[in-house]
């Protein structure tokens, strides 16, 4: 397990070209997006959730811890998460594919709109325009 | 109405909501408050909070005025939104939001627990952009620091009440070695004297006087053992409480020779899981203060009902009347200290005893038909309140 935040230049994008798709990368750009329009811990309590839930298909996110420290919200990842193994990446989409519904019942297209506009989630195909508007909810 | 000053209309809403929720207003009225303040943030038709509290109980406030069906809807779903968000088993009927117009529901979190969720709808088809969701989740931290505000309160309280019971506790255990000393002196006095009958009127005044007490500091222990460690005192356990019952009103018939207990019910056994010692105590209670508070020459009756699920104890006695003003407060000890300075805290502890074992006690009591006290317990654990 490896400890990590997000940290500013993961926040402006800077990501190697050969990282782009490990899911350590992705997550800190994920709770970034999230935190701006949710607020931090509407976040923690959405990827927890989210979490819990798909951890029964993919045991790794047992190790996805996310701490509330006075007033911060900071997460460990799983130790595989800074490579875009298959596994790890599998266990990132679970994630995903559990936390998507959880967000559309909750604030309707809004935020999954803001997410599908982060160019590395759709570059690794993880989210795309199409897929936000599958399940559009009044 | 939206503000159009951004940055000083946003801050100045925000402000106000504070001030608000830190008012001395109702909570209700605080929430209220808070909600049509909300409008002018993040423009609504509809907006509620549902409030989850610890008990598993749960309120939603929602302003506007609304009908009892819309605010049936609303209510649904926004358990729904929670369970979503909180629970293992899907909410029933699905997680499917039941219809409405375009909304927005962020959760209220209070010390890192999800316990509740802020929701706002229109009905329009216009729908909530990125900043109305900023708004509302500002809006919802600060209701997620009141509620945490609350709930720590509500600890604090709590724990403040367990301290003054240990403090009590312990207070009763410091005065009773002393207070035995005095009463078996007095006693021991009262037998030996040779004095005049003054001074034996004094010592027997003392010797009541201790003895009672006594029985007031044995109440204060047992309140304690019952208020602060009920949950390790109380032990069920599988007996037949007709047993009991019969045993205890045969020890009274002895201890009571002048006067007449009758008792009515099944000679057959009355299974089910109860603390015979506790339920004891709480039965020569009441068959004490029935036969102190009845003229001599009259019955006292103890009546046994079971049925498949619970059980019945009824303790009556053809005494005068209770005022309806005392019967009214007769299990409070504070309110029964404050009336009556001589009465004791006993019917509290029978009535907390009651309570241990998932049941509850009334009082009835008139001119024509006397007091009676009735316990009504279940015969299981299981079908117990929590």
């Amino acid at each position: 397990m490896v400890f990590v935040g997000p940290t500013p230049d993961r926040i402006d994008g800077a990501t190697s070209e050969r990282g782009d798709c490990a899911p350590s990368i992705l997550f800190d750009l994920l709770w970034v997006a999230l935190c701006d329009v949710l607020g931090n811990p509407a976040t923690a309590s959405l990827v927890r959730r989210s979490s819990k839930l798909a951890v029964v298909r993919q045991p790794q996110l047992a190790d996805l811890i996310i701490k509330r420290e006075e007033f911060q919200y900071r997460y460990l990842l799983p130790k595989g998460w800074t490579s875009a193994a298959a596994d790890s990446m599998a266990a990132f989409r679970a994630l995903l594919d559990e936390l998507q519904p959880l967000l559309i019942e909750m604030t309707g297209q809004v935020v999954v709109r803001r997410l599908s506009a982060i160019p590395e989630l759709r570059k690794c195909g993880l989210l795309s325009a199409d897929e936000t508007h599958s399940s559009e909810v009044r | 109405m939206t503000v159009h000053d951004p940055l000083s209309g946003v801050v100045s809403v925000l402000v106000e909501i504070a001030r608000t929720l830190e008012s001395s207003d109702g909570a209700h009225e605080r929430l209220v408050h808070t909600l049509e303040l909300l409008d002018q943030l993040v423009s609504y038709n509809r907006c509620a909070v549902l409030e989850v509290r610890p008990s598993g109980g749960h309120e939603v406030i929602a302003v506007p005025e609304m009908s009892a069906e819309e605010r049936q809807r609303l209510t649904k779903k926004l358990t729904n939104i929670f369970q979503l968000i909180t629970e293992d088993e899907e909410p029933a009927g699905g997680n499917g939001l039941v219809a409405g117009g375009v909304h927005l529901g962020l959760p209220l979190i209070a010390m890192d627990s999800t316990v509740g969720i802020l929701f706002v709808e229109r009905d329009s088809d216009e729908p909530f952009g990125e900043d109305s969701l900023r708004l509302l989740s500002l809006v919802a931290a600060q209701l997620g620091a009141y509620f945490a505000t609350l709930q720590a309160a509500n600890a604090l309280s709590s724990r403040s009440a367990e301290r003054q019971l240990l403090l009590i506790g312990r207070v009763s255990d410091d005065l009773r070695n002393p207070l035995a000393a005095i009463s078996n002196g007095a006693a021991m006095l009262v037998r030996r004297s040779t004095d005049s009958a003054d001074t034996q009127i004094l010592l027997e005044r003392i010797a009541a006087t201790a003895e009672r007490c006594a029985r007031i500091i044995a109440d204060l222990t047992e309140m304690t053992q019952v208020g602060a460690l009920g949950a390790v005192s109380f032990a069920p356990r599988s007996g037949d409480l007709g047993a009991t019952i019969r045993a205890l009103v045969e020890e009274f018939r002895l201890a009571h020779p002048h006067r007449t207990i009758d008792f009515t019910g099944s000679d057959s056994a009355v299974a089910g899981e109860w603390d015979p010692d506790r339920l004891s105590r709480a039965l020569t209670r009441l068959l004490s203060n029935a036969l102190r508070y009845s003229p001599p020459d009259s019955h006292v009756t103890v009546e046994l009902v079971p049925t498949d699920e619970s059980v019945t104890i009824a303790v009556h006695n053809a005494g005068p009347a209770i005022p309806p003003s005392t019967l009214a407060t007769i299990f409070d000890p504070i309110e029964q200290r404050l009336k009556h300075a001589a009465r004791g805290l006993g019917l509290y502890l029978v009535q907390q005893i009651v309570q241990a074992h998932g049941g509850e006690i009334t009082a009835h009591s008139t001119d024509v038909g006397g007091t009676t006290f009735t316990m009504t317990l279940p015969r299981r654990l299981g079908s117990r309140q929590a």
